[in-house]
């Protein structure tokens, strides 16, 4: 799937790195709609529509650890000059009815910080999920080998 | 059957302090990795079979059927373009910027480079790769 890192994500990796600046606890990965569609220049989920809660999926999404279970893949590729991290697979099962419980289905998945308000966690990655998801009751969606890359140019 | 451990050459165990877990790192040498995997998605694709190193016998999930990742990267596989795979054996130096050419080529790098990967995690558990080339990065997409 197509994927970008905002430069939100940028900024805060050189920040974190150079200058200590805090790091979350915790990354979430969540669904969005397709109403707006996230781009580099994205800096926070308020930004975006979220999925409706319910049915298997809880606002703000799934806990990522910052740890090498979540995160399982770390790629230093010297061929094409670039760094890549992989995100362990997401599943949502849809639970008691359909994903989304109410108004449009998951058009991407985000990759945000922990940020206690829901509208101010920023968005640091965002992964199209290529059309407009529905789940079943009982089916789930299933996002794997989702990859942030950062190139060297 | 195809073992990604033969074209990854283990560096050590790494441990975060303060963060738990660990994973192992490994070094690839593009220049090997690249040619023997595309021949290895190739000959799947003509045998039908499913890539058995892409069968998740951890069963990280048990929503996740085993033989699930096998079948994405095996579709993925089939929707490139026929000559895909033989664009990418040709170094990257015999190709001009902007040729439409190097965008199939690509993809199938790219898919290559994955499937390599996702092989290595099946077989490694959490990991750290270095991508190397001596060859002038012939791979190079």
């Amino acid at each position: 799937m197509a994927s970008l890192q905002t430069n939100r994500l940028r900024f805060n990796l050189l920040g974190s790195y150079f200058r200590a600046a805090a790091v979350p606890t915790n990354f979430f990965a969540a669904l969005t709609e397709t109403t707006t569609a996230p781009t580099v220049d994205t800096n926070t989920k308020g930004e975006l529509t979220e999925v409706a809660n319910g049915n298997g999926y809880v606002t703000g999404g799934i806990q990522l650890s910052r740890n090498s279970t979540d995160f399982d893949v770390l790629t230093e590729d010297d061929t094409n000059d670039r760094a890549i991290i992989q995100i362990k697979d997401m599943v949502w099962t849809a639970s008691g009815g359909p994903i989304p419980a109410s108004g449009a289905g998951p058009r991407w998945m985000i990759v945000t910080d922990d940020n206690v308000t829901q509208g101010s966690r920023e968005v640091l990655a965002a992964f199209d999920l290529v059309s407009e998801r529905t789940v079943s009751d009982t089916q789930t969606l299933t996002v794997q080998n989702a990859e942030m890359r950062l190139t060297a140019a | 059957m195809f073992n990604p451990l033969d074209f990854a050459e283990f560096q050590g165990t790494v441990e975060v302090p303060g963060f738990e877990g660990t994973y192992d790192s490994y070094m690839v040498d593009d220049d090997a990795m690249y040619p023997a995997m595309l021949s290895h998605i190739k000959a799947v694709l003509e045998s039908g079979d499913l890539p058995d190193e892409l069968i998740d016998r951890e069963q990280r999930h048990p929503e996740i059927l085993p033989t699930q990742r096998a079948k994405m990267f095996v579709s993925e596989a089939r929707a490139l373009e026929q000559d895909a795979f033989q664009l990418a054996m040709i170094p990257r130096s015999e190709f001009e910027d902007g040729e439409a050419d190097l965008t199939v080529r690509a993809q199938a790098l790219e898919l290559a480079r994955r499937w390599f990967t996702a092989a290595l995690r099946n077989v490694a558990g959490p990991i750290h790769v270095h991508h190397v080339s001596a060859a002038g990065k012939r791979f190079r997409q």
